[in-house]
C-alpha cells in the first residue's frame, strides 16, 4: 500500500477499523460528513 | 409522492469512512452499493440498469494522461469503476492550458498518473485503479494489457514507437483500441476493433508500412525527422491549415504540437460516447471518424462523419 496515494476505507463495525478511525481523528484532520447530502 | 427519509431509515443503511491522505480528511460515505446507486441515479434511463452493470464491471486501459485525464474523469462520472492508467510524465506549467488535473498549481511536479488516480478516487473511492507511474514500456506492456485483461484500450501516448507496439499486442490479444486526436478545433477518432476482426491492419491501414518501419528505427532519427513522423502519423491531408503549419514551427517557435482545452474536453466527450457504445455491444465499426466542430459555424449542426 502507498500511504501517500492510497485511500483507506474504514468499516466501523470492525473493531480494528474503529481503533484506526479514533487514531486518525486525533491527528487534527478534516472530518467531512456527506451522508445527509448523499441521502437527499 | 416521494416519502421523506426518516432518521430511523438512515440508521439502517451501512456507511463507511474514507481517509484521503492527500486531503488529510476523513469522509463519511454510503456503502459501496448504495453509493453507486445514488451516484448513477441521474444516468437512468439514458443508461439502463443492465447497461450500467456492464459499464461498472468493464476494465478500461488508459495510456497517456494528457487527454487521458479528462477521458478518465468523465468515465468515472458515467459510472465506470475499473481502470488501468499509465503515464511516466509529471505535470508541468505548460500542461495547464488544457489538463483537468492541472487545475491546481500546487500539483506541479507531481506524476500525472498519481494525480489522475487521486482525482478518480475523489469522485468514487470504490474505484479499482492500477497505476503505472513509469508509463508503458517493454517490461510492463503485457501486464498492462492482460494481467488482468482490459476490455478496451484508450491510447493517447506521445511515444510513436509504443503507439505501434501496443497496437500490435492489442491486435494479438483481440483488445479494441480507440484514440482521439485534436485537429485544430476538430477531432479525429480512430477505432480499431481487434475484438471483432484481428486481421485489420494497425490504425486501419492509414499508417503505411514505410512510416511504421521508420518509427521502429526512431532512435536514429533527428528531432526534425521525429516531428515529420508525428505529422505522418496524423496524416497531413486530414489536418487543418494552422495545425499543418505548426508542425514546421515545433522546436523553433513552438514548444510542442499545439492543443487547446476545449478540444481536450471535446475529445473526452466523444471518446466517452464511443467507449460506452463499444462496451455495450453497439455497432461501431473500425475506421477513422471526424467530428468537425467548425461545421457548427456554417451549418449549426455537428456531424460525426465516417471516412
Amino acid at each position: 500500500m502507498d500511504f501517500t496515494n492510497d485511500i483507506l476505507i474504514l468499516d466501523l463495525s470492525k473493531t480494528k477499523h474503529q481503533k484506526l478511525f479514533e487514531y486518525l481523528k486525533k491527528k487534527n484532520i478534516k472530518i467531512v460528513d456527506t451522508i445527509e447530502s448523499q441521502l437527499k | 409522492m416521494i416519502k421523506k427519509r426518516t432518521p430511523k431509515l438512515k440508521k439502517k443503511i451501512k456507511t463507511l469512512w474514507v481517509y484521503y491522505p492527500w486531503h488529510n480528511a476523513l469522509v463519511h460515505v454510503l456503502n459501496e452499493n448504495d453509493f453507486y446507486l445514488v451516484k448513477t441515479s441521474r444516468n437512468q434511463n439514458l443508461i439502463t440498469k443492465s447497461e450500467q452493470k456492464i459499464l461498472k464491471k468493464a476494465r478500461i486501459g488508459l495510456v497517456g494522461l494528457n487527454v487521458g485525464n479528462p477521458i478518465a474523469l468523465s468515465l468515472v462520472f458515467q459510472g465506470f469503476t475499473n481502470f488501468k492508467i499509465a503515464d511516466n510524465d509529471i505535470l508541468e506549467l505548460s500542461n495547464l492550458n488544457r489538463l483537468a488535473s492541472g487545475l491546481r498549481l500546487i500539483d506541479l511536479g507531481e506524476s500525472k498518473a498519481v494525480l489522475t488516480k487521486r482525482q478518480i478516487l475523489d469522485i468514487n473511492p470504490f474505484c479499482k485503479i492500477d497505476c503505472f507511474t513509469d508509463g508503458i514500456n517493454e517490461k510492463n506492456i503485457i501486464e498492462f494489457l492482460i494481467k488482468p485483461r482490459i476490455d478496451i484500450l484508450v491510447e493517447e501516448m506521445d511515444n510513436l514507437l509504443m503507439k505501434i507496439k501496443i497496437r500490435e499486442l492489442a491486435k494479438n490479444f483481440g483488445i479494441p483500441v480507440i484514440m482521439a486526436t485534436g485537429n485544430g478545433p476538430n477531432v479525429i477518432i480512430d477505432i480499431e476493433r481487434y475484438d471483432l476482426n484481428p486481421n485489420i491492419p494497425i490504425l486501419n491501414g492509414y499508417l503505411r508500412d514505410k512510416v511504421i518501419n521508420k518509427i521502429k528505427t526512431l532512435d536514429n532519427l533527428t528531432f526534425t525527422e521525429r516531428i515529420q513522423l508525428a505529422k505522418d502519423f496524423m496524416q497531413s491531408k486530414y489536418l487543418t491549415k494552422r495545425l499543418k503549419e505548426s508542425f514546421s514551427l515545433v522546436g523553433k517557435k513552438l514548444a510542442g504540437i499545439p492543443q487547446i482545452a476545449d478540444v481536450s474536453f471535446l475529445r473526452a466527450g466523444v471518446m466517452n460516447f464511443f467507449i460506452r457504445e463499444i462496451l455495450l455491444g453497439k455497432k461501431i465499426s473500425s475506421g477513422r471518424y471526424f467530428l468537425n466542430i467548425e461545421e457548427l459555424k456554417y451549418n449549426k449542426l455537428i456531424r460525426i462523419k465516417k471516412l
